[in-house]
């Protein structure tokens, strides 16, 4: 009449795989500011944070999780050592563990979604995952393009700019609701599959003292863009980075009258 | 007889050193009892204390945190439902040895007391920890002095030793702990292999002559590295809680559904007790 623990109830919560890009980007209060030469913006001693579209993508897999669509959830971030706050950040969300892919800070700079994308298909190849969802653009190159790119390189369909995902009908695929100009598109995609995430698909839950605490004991693995087999020859080269031009104050009327003698003055209105 | 001077020593140099933590716990907890097992008061970090918004590692005002890892300020689920567990079926510990492994606040210790154990080893590497569960023994009416709680007689020690893989743990054979809590410790991949090769030590028996078994109670809320350490101790399930969601300060893998498991010793207990079969939904 001995039990020993039910392999069924160990099984339980098999559901989805995800993994889940977040990026380290310069945090969306800073005021950035170019640099002197020209050649990028000040990162030096500049706050940084989760890439905000990325904290969505982590909520996200936290709450598949927590609906049990999802079995384990796993973050993972290509960039410099300090990226690993990042991971501790999502692991403190719910994440139950983490991967860090290094670049060395020389080939930080030059690194490209082309690059990204090569790096996370590779991974994907040996995690598995069901899912992979990653943030629509990162507020620092507003590039949108590494969850095209990884689609497109493991050739998994793709569902991007999601503001809702759920199981479909019949529950053997995702059905994922998409922002587009026109409105919302709903799609069904079959899994594996690669979402990105906009902004009304969560609001990301912050992070207390009792989940960083815990956090600190979750696995974090690190990988390093050699072992992985990814070429990092940078494809573009930047020229220059400028600040926008200053915009000219303009003026102020008192009237309408006021406003037309302006604009004729201008030659706009005859 | 060095041992047991070793172990008073420690409580001493902890009294010294710590003397002025109490306030420091005092200042950063409120007294609590909303959580599994209302019977306790707990001293925790709850959502009213501004360290509960704390983000070591960020700058901030709170970078300077007054202590290091906190855990005994909060109330893990695992804990919760093995302070529960034993409140509702206190023949598991009534009359016997018990030691809380990483006790944290205390809580199953103390549940341990309420259910009638002999005595209570309250172990847990950081000072602070013990510090915080004299605090709780004291608001649930538990004062102790000498090693003994003044009402009931029942013994108390505190170790702040890292106990785990020796079997038996720092006493000789006649105080040896009868029974192991270990309320959520397995939330690393390391902690999980070290406890359950330590639960199989202590359920065989430990060294093949003179030491008598132990029973091993875990509450875990199926934490990853948990699932995988279950198997390797033989753990089996003795009942499942579903903890609400306010009382779980994160969303675990089975969420809201929390076991206590144990281990099955080799040898008779001499106390005659077996333990109740539990039911797997």
């Amino acid at each position: 009449y001995i039990h020993i623990i039910n392999k069924a109830d160990m099984a339980a919560s098999k559901g989805l795989k995800i993994l889940v890009g977040c990026k380290r980007v310069i945090d969306y209060a800073v005021k950035v500011r170019v640099k002197p030469d020209r050649s990028g913006v000040v990162t030096e001693g500049v706050k940084h944070s989760m890439n905000p579209f990325d904290e969505i993508a982590v909520e996200e897999a936290v709450r598949m999780k927590e609906k049990k669509l999802a079995g384990e959830a796993v973050a993972i971030s290509v960039g410099p050592p300090q990226s690993q706050e990042t991971l501790r950040t999502a692991l403190a969300m719910g994440i139950d563990r983490a991967i860090h892919v290094e670049i060395p800070l020389a080939q930080l700079e030059k690194l490209q979604p082309i690059h990204v994308s090569k790096l996370l298909a590779k991974v994907c190849e040996s995690e598995k995952p069901d899912l992979v969802i990653l943030g629509k653009q990162a507020i620092d190159d507003d590039c949108n393009q590494t969850g095209q790119m990884l689609a497109a390189l493991l050739d998994w369909p793709q569902a991007t700019f999601a503001s809702k995902i759920e199981p479909s009908q019949d529950s053997k695929q995702l059905r994922v609701t998409r922002e587009v100009d026109g409105g919302l598109e709903t799609i069904d995609v079959s899994v594996p599959a690669v979402v990105t995430s906009d902004l009304r698909l969560n609001e990301p839950r912050y992070a207390t003292l009792p989940n960083i605490m815990k956090a600190k004991k979750k696995p974090l693995a690190k990988m390093s863009p050699d072992q992985l087999g990814v070429d990092l020859q940078p494809r573009q080269e930047v020229i220059s980075v400028e600040d926008p031009p200053v915009r000219k104050a303009g003026a102020k009327v008192e009237s309408v009258e006021d406003l037309v003698g302006k604009l004729r003055e201008k030659g706009l209105v005859k | 007889a060095i041992t047991n001077k070793l172990v008073q020593l420690n409580g001493h140099l902890c009294r010294q050193l710590c003397s002025q933590t109490l306030g420091l716990i005092a200042a950063h907890t409120v007294v609590c009892r909303e959580h599994f097992t209302p019977e306790l008061a707990l001293r925790l970090i709850t959502p009213e204390c501004s360290l509960f918004y704390a983000r070591p590692g960020e700058s901030s005002s709170f970078s300077e945190l007054p202590f290091s890892d906190p855990f005994w300020g909060f109330y893990w689920p695992g804990g919760q439902a093995l302070a529960r567990h034993l409140l509702d079926n206190p023949g598991r510990v009534r009359g016997r040895r018990v030691i809380d492994v990483g006790c944290g606040c205390g809580a199953a210790g103390i549940a341990a007391l309420m259910a009638g154990a002999a005595s209570v080893i309250f172990n847990d590497i950081d000072q602070v920890a013990l510090e915080a569960t004299r605090l709780n023994l004291s608001i649930n009416q538990l004062d102790h002095t000498d090693g003994a709680i003044a009402a009931t007689g029942q013994r108390v020690q505190f170790v702040s030793y890292d106990l785990i893989g020796q079997w038996p743990p720092l006493c000789t054979a006649n105080e040896q702990p009868q029974v192991m809590l270990i309320g959520d410790l397995f939330y690393s991949e390391e902690a999980a292999a070290r406890l359950a090769d330590w639960a199989l030590k202590a359920a065989a028996g430990g060294r093949p002559r003179g030491s008598a078994a132990a029973e091993v109670l875990v509450g875990d809320p199926g934490r990853y590295y948990f699932r995988l350490a279950a198997e390797r101790a033989n753990l089996r399930l003795l009942a499942r809680y579903c903890l609400p969601s306010e009382f779980m300060y994160e969303a675990g893998p089975g969420t809201g559904a929390v076991g206590v498991y144990a281990t099955m010793p080799k040898a008779a207990d001499t106390n005659g007790a077996r333990p109740e079969l539990g039911t797997i939904d």
